[in-house]
């Protein structure tokens, strides 16, 4: 009986312990980011549209019409923002139909870039992964553009800025 | 019980639950998981996932038709040469003639871009990260319903055709996602599954996929309910030779900064 009694004691230790842990991970991060307020970096300085809607996560995005080559390239958060991001993930939202490039700046020597193509099917709704941050820096940060990409479709479809998600080191 | 015999049990459950956390069992048993209905099969979800592992060289051609929005079409090719791990050619021709073409190279150290309109090119440093699958799920246990991974090349490498070669993400999916295998089919000389597929926020699509690798031969998409996308493979060989010149940025062409 003492054993027994020994055994469920440890096994709810173990679950309560578990658990413990798994929240206090979960605080420490990662994040999650609105596009609101977005940062200029180069090209059109048009700032993008507000767009109210349920198929945007947090029932807002904001975009621009695309062009043959990139316009605006606005970013998430001020240069001071992001320090130490691990993982980049931009969220895809439902009404996505363009293929987006998404640059990613960890330093004043070191960026690089990635297509995000918002109109798949699997895409929409969720976070799809960008990439990762290989350099350790203060002032990192990703941003898209509305440019048309080689091979997708071209002719003024809206390329989404909507949430971001990064975790850290 | 006396108070000390307590603590045995108590540290034994501590130790229990730190290394069930670190080993990730925690979340495995206890997180929820999605409920799937008309789940993809495993045997299809196994083979799309790890389908970059079922090819050696893959050359070919393929044929991109986009709708827009106003009845208008857009016609595209892309002629491609992909060795593993990261040797890429794609050449991607505009039909519509807008001009919205050029060609992409990685050799394994750089990523080229390459402007036919001037004959210029830029470069991007290729890092590991091009070559990094950690991230990619193996198995359906291992989707996530709020992530998607797309293959790091289709990803570096911004050529529309290698999402349907590296189709990883096509077996990702969310929970009340629809996959219905609905026939088999010879296309290419190849068996291929013809999967139909209906999301939760209202696109559908149809994909025939390779039996043997898992890559995408032929897709049909309808973003609400409206044609968007037809894509097909024209020609297919796998695992031949390929020329490795196809990897070296034509001499007529000139680097400029990016």
């Amino acid at each position: 009986m003492k054993t027994l009694f020994r055994f469920g004691t440890s096994i709810i230790v173990a679950i309560l312990t578990a658990t413990l842990l798994s929240n206090v991970v979960l605080a420490a991060g990662p994040f999650y980011i609105t596009q609101e307020p977005l940062y200029y970096v180069q090209g059109s300085s048009a700032y993008p549209n507000s767009l109210p809607s349920s198929g945007c996560r947090g029932g807002s995005c904001r975009y621009l019409g695309q062009v043959t080559a990139y316009d605006g390239i606005w970013r998430w958060g001020s240069t001071t923002s992001y320090s130490n991001v691990n993982q980049w993930y931009a969220y895809d939202p439902k009404v996505g139909v363009a293929a987006a490039d998404y640059w990613v700046w960890e330093n004043s020597s070191y960026s690089w870039s990635v297509v995000m193509d918002q109109s798949n099917i699997n895409n929409k709704e969720r976070f799809v992964y960008i990439g990762y941050s290989d350099k350790t820096n203060s002032g990192e940060w990703m941003a898209t553009n509305n440019g048309c990409i080689y091979g997708w479709y071209c002719g003024s479809l809206n390329v989404y800025w909507d949430d971001i998600y990064i975790t850290t080191k | 019980m006396k108070g000390k015999s307590w603590i045995v049990p108590i540290v034994l459950g501590l130790i229990m639950g730190g290394i069930i956390f670190a080993t990730g069992i925690f979340h495995q048993v206890f997180a929820s998981s999605p409920v799937k209905a008309n789940a993809l099969s495993d045997d299809i979800t196994t083979t799309v996932l790890n389908s970059h592992n079922k090819w050696k060289t893959l050359q070919g051609d393929s044929q991109f038709i986009w709708y827009g929005p106003k009845g208008d079409t857009q016609t595209y090719t892309n002629k491609f040469y992909l060795s593993q791990p990261a040797s890429v050619y794609v050449d991607i021709v505009d039909l519509s003639q807008k001009g919205n073409d050029g060609i992409w190279i990685s050799d394994g150290n750089n990523i080229y871009k390459l402007h036919k309109g001037d004959k210029t090119y830029t470069s991007q440093i290729f890092n590991a990260k091009v070559l990094d699958l950690s991230m990619l799920p193996t198995s359906s246990i291992k989707i996530q319903p709020d992530f998607v991974y797309m293959h790091p090349i289709a990803s570096h490498i911004q050529a529309p055709i290698l999402e349907y070669i590296y189709s990883t993400w096509f077996a990702q999916s969310r929970p009340n996602d629809v996959y219905t295998l609905s026939s088999e089919y010879t296309i290419l000389n190849r068996q291929a599954w013809v999967v139909d597929y209906q999301t939760i926020n209202g696109d559908s699509g149809t994909a025939w996929i390779d039996k043997s690798t898992g890559i995408i031969l032929q897709f049909r998409q309808l973003t609400n309910g409206k044609l968007f996308l037809e894509m097909k493979m024209t020609n297919l060989q796998v695992d031949a030779p390929i020329d490795s010149t196809w990897f070296l940025v034509p001499n007529e062409y000139s680097l400029v900064n990016k």
